[in-house]
């Protein structure tokens, strides 16, 4: 996983992606208690073609010369299936920009912050994101002026009073 | 309103402070853990046709 990390990390150093934070059940694991998932979220900002597009060709192509393998909607490297969704609206670009570092053994980490990932599992609003939000809520200690602010800005306000 | 019995209300307790230190272990054996759970699922889900893919362990 380590490894995984690392070769996220030389993708920003080289240009291939803008920027990358954890997310999904990955990313809530960060704050919460371990729960079983088959992939690694990653969000990611990617550079736009001169066309105004946004694709993940290149990014799948050079992670193909590296020796990784697509499989389905992931990619395979160093053994972990990670699944690249680039930023798709305005609340996963901030969330994105305040990502916090964390420290994977000796390789640094971008992650969403817990109210981040709240808010995102609230706009996403399946069954599994209640579960997530409950957990977050139980456990990640999460700063409620924080959240409420983003869920406010988010219209996400009205909805999230059902999630608590 | 639904009364608990103490030995309930214990349990739910201790549950709940379980998942709280589980919460606070450090990532790498939250990882640790997951492939655990990983590797017990995987099985259940090919059985039912659904790929799963333990993830490779740092050790």
């Amino acid at each position: 996983m380590e490894k995984t990390f690392t070769v996220l990390n030389d993708l920003v150093d080289g240009g291939i992606i803008g920027q990358y934070a954890v997310g999904g059940a990955m990313g809530a694991m960060f704050y919460a208690e371990p729960v079983s998932t088959f992939d690694l979220d990653i969000f990611v900002v990617l550079p736009r073609l001169t066309s105004g597009l946004i694709t993940l060709t290149p990014l799948y192509e050079h992670l193909s010369r590296l020796g990784y393998i697509a499989d389905g909607e992931c990619i395979i490297i160093e053994g972990v299936p990670v699944q690249f969704l680039p930023a798709y609206n305005d609340l996963v670009e901030e969330g994105l920009k305040n990502a916090e570092l964390h420290a994977y053994g000796e390789t640094s980490v971008p992650v969403l912050t817990a109210e981040y990932l709240t808010a995102i599992a609230i706009q996403t609003g399946r069954e599994k994101d209640r579960i997530r939000v409950h957990m977050l809520r139980d456990e990640a200690g999460i700063d409620y002026l924080k959240l409420d602010d983003i869920l406010l800005r988010h219209s996400l306000k009205e909805k999230s009073l059902s999630w608590f | 309103m639904v009364l608990m019995t103490q030995e309930l209300q214990h349990s739910l307790e201790a549950k709940s402070q379980r998942r709280l230190a589980l919460a606070r272990l450090p990532y790498k054996e939250k990882v640790r853990i997951l492939i655990e759970l990983q590797t017990i699922a995987a099985p259940l889900l090919r059985a039912r046709g659904r790929k799963a893919i333990v993830f490779r362990s740092d050790e």
